[in-house]
């Protein structure tokens, strides 16, 4: 089936799945982008003609049917779909649908009850949001300001709007919702376990003290992982961190290198292949030769350790997997 | 117990050609990227027939994945300035150094990103913490960031001197200008 448009998510990079199913599987909602200028990125903006307050794209999000091929589009402005176990469907609004380049996105964040249903405004101020995804009936929410730093918040409902973490994204909601695994973004080696309801952290672990202090580059972890059962996964430090998660309890498994000379921008959304936990797949680019980079898949079976590419290509349209976020 | 092993990845690579990027005629910040915490910025212009520099110790990021929000280091290319600020009182505080967004190679927009360090709007400091106060520069470890540059305050203060100093290319205005910085491995 082809899409009426290409799923790409250029604002929100892979903070958020950039295609998500609804409940049942037969819609998927999935970012979009149409680019109203062409860009070199070798070449500063200024030497394009393209000055501070211009617009250069606009996101939308379109809904496909896999049984129909129907597609149909959203709001200019819209991005970041997340699905609720009953149909709810949250994404960010933008105020005004065109990205102006050194112009902050702002945008609201935005319910509707159903497909056809009136947009519900659950946030209060308007700012540069990204839903990340529904835990039960919160919502998960990132909000981006300057220098790129990251809050987590929970919005239990609309206008009801709290801070979850400062300066940390969500590497996955547990299974049954009520929890969030973080990790901090600006400073590399800290982990922890918060509960939704009451922000309360359960559990931390300091990556920097696991992995010692031997000269090496810190280790990290990076949000947008995924959690199956009693393990985690998330990329960082060499390659994808294995983490196990007994009730409250947070323990590093295992940690899988991979040539940062092959690959290196590392490894991004892991996401388990199945409830065992035992494949992973995660998208990367690939260091082709002569500067240039591709984007690429990586399956990885984490018993043997071994992974297979799926093919490369542009890495505007690398490959990454249809999920979802949304847990409880 | 906890184990560590390195992932064999069979597969094929393919070669494309990249345009080379064009060079700035003034002075210029230039970039290297090395690791997220001790890379090299340096300030580059024109001396008798050849080409001088200044450099300090600085970082970016907490990845090597310029296309990764939030983490990744500063993408490749060049970029033209936008604002210079002393007493920038925001999220950022202090001396920093406004520059371009940036489209990544996924098609992926960085944004807001500056060359700052950690200090207060005034340029003093805050450390009312044992922790990592975001306002005070504790050491090393403030060579990280979500992306953008970040020097120590006394590394800021000597590249703000240099980049102001016309007798090193350097201008004395605080507005935009254009092909300020070069970032690049």
């Amino acid at each position: 089936m082809r899409l009426a448009a290409p799923a790409i998510a250029p604002l929100a990079g892979g903070l958020a799945p950039v295609a998500t199913p609804a409940p049942g599987g037969r819609l998927v909602a999935y970012n979009t982008w149409r680019e109203l200028r062409a860009i070199d990125k070798e070449k500063s903006l200024g030497e394009q003609g393209i000055e501070s307050g211009d617009p250069v794209g606009i996101p939308q999000i379109r809904v496909v049917d896999t049984a129909s091929g129907t597609d149909r589009a959203f709001e200019e402005g819209s991005q970041t779909p997340a699905f609720r176990t009953d149909g709810r469907l949250a994404y960010a609004l933008g105020l005004e649908p065109p990205f102006r380049v050194g112009v902050r996105y702002l945008s609201r964040v935005v319910v509707r009850e159903t497909l056809d249903g009136v947009p519900a405004v659950w946030t209060n101020e308007p700012a540069n949001y990204f839903v990340y995804g529904w835990a039960g009936k919160r919502l998960v929410v990132y909000r981006q300001s300057q220098g790129e730093h990251l809050e987590t918040l929970v919005l239990d409902g609309p206008g009801l709007v709290r801070v979850l973490a400062d300066g940390a994204g969500v590497i996955a909601l547990s299974p049954d919702g009520q929890r969030a695994l973080l990790a901090e973004q600006a400073v590399p080696g800290r982990v922890w376990l918060v509960d939704l309801e009451s922000g309360k952290e359960l559990s931390s672990l300091d990556l920097g003290g696991v992995f010692g202090t031997d000269g090496a580059p810190a280790p990290w972890a990076s949000a947008s992982g995924d959690w199956s059962g009693s393990r985690a996964v998330a990329t960082g430090g060499p390659g994808l961190l294995v983490l196990e998660v007994k009730g409250n309890e947070l323990a590093l498994q295992e940690t899988l290198g991979i040539d940062a000379e092959r690959y290196p921008g590392g490894l991004t959304e892991p996401r388990f292949l199945d409830a065992s936990g035992a494949s992973v797949f995660a998208s990367s680019l690939k260091d082709a030769g002569d500067g240039q980079v591709l984007g690429v898949g990586l399956v990885c079976e984490l018993a043997t350790a071994t992974c297979r590419e799926t093919a490369a290509g542009d890495p505007k349209r690398w490959q990454r997997l249809v999920y979802s976020t949304s847990r409880g | 117990m906890r184990t560590t092993r390195t992932l064999i990845i069979a597969a094929a690579t393919t070669v494309l050609l990249l345009a080379a990027a064009s060079g700035a005629t003034g002075g210029n910040f230039d970039f290297k990227r090395v690791t997220n915490n001790n890379s090299t910025l340096k300030w580059v212009y024109a001396c008798g027939t050849g080409i001088c520099s200044v450099s300090w110790r600085s970082g970016s990021g907490t990845t090597t994945n310029e296309c990764q929000l939030n983490q990744g280091w500063l993408p490749a290319g060049w970029y033209n300035r936008w604002a210079v600020y002393h007493n920038y009182d925001s999220t950022i505080k202090g001396r920093a150094f406004y520059v371009e967004d940036k489209q990544c190679s996924t098609g992926r927009w960085r944004t807001e990103l500056f060359i700052h360090t950690e200090e207060t709007a005034s340029q003093g400091q805050s450390c009312p913490t044992s922790g990592d106060d975001p306002y005070c520069w504790e050491g090393d470890i403030d060579y990280y960031s979500n992306g953008c540059i970040k020097l120590s305050p006394s590394q800021i203060g000597s590249a703000h001197t240099n980049f102001h100093d016309t007798s090193k290319g350097g201008s004395t205005t605080h507005g935009s200008l254009s092909m300020w910085l070069n970032v690049h491995n």
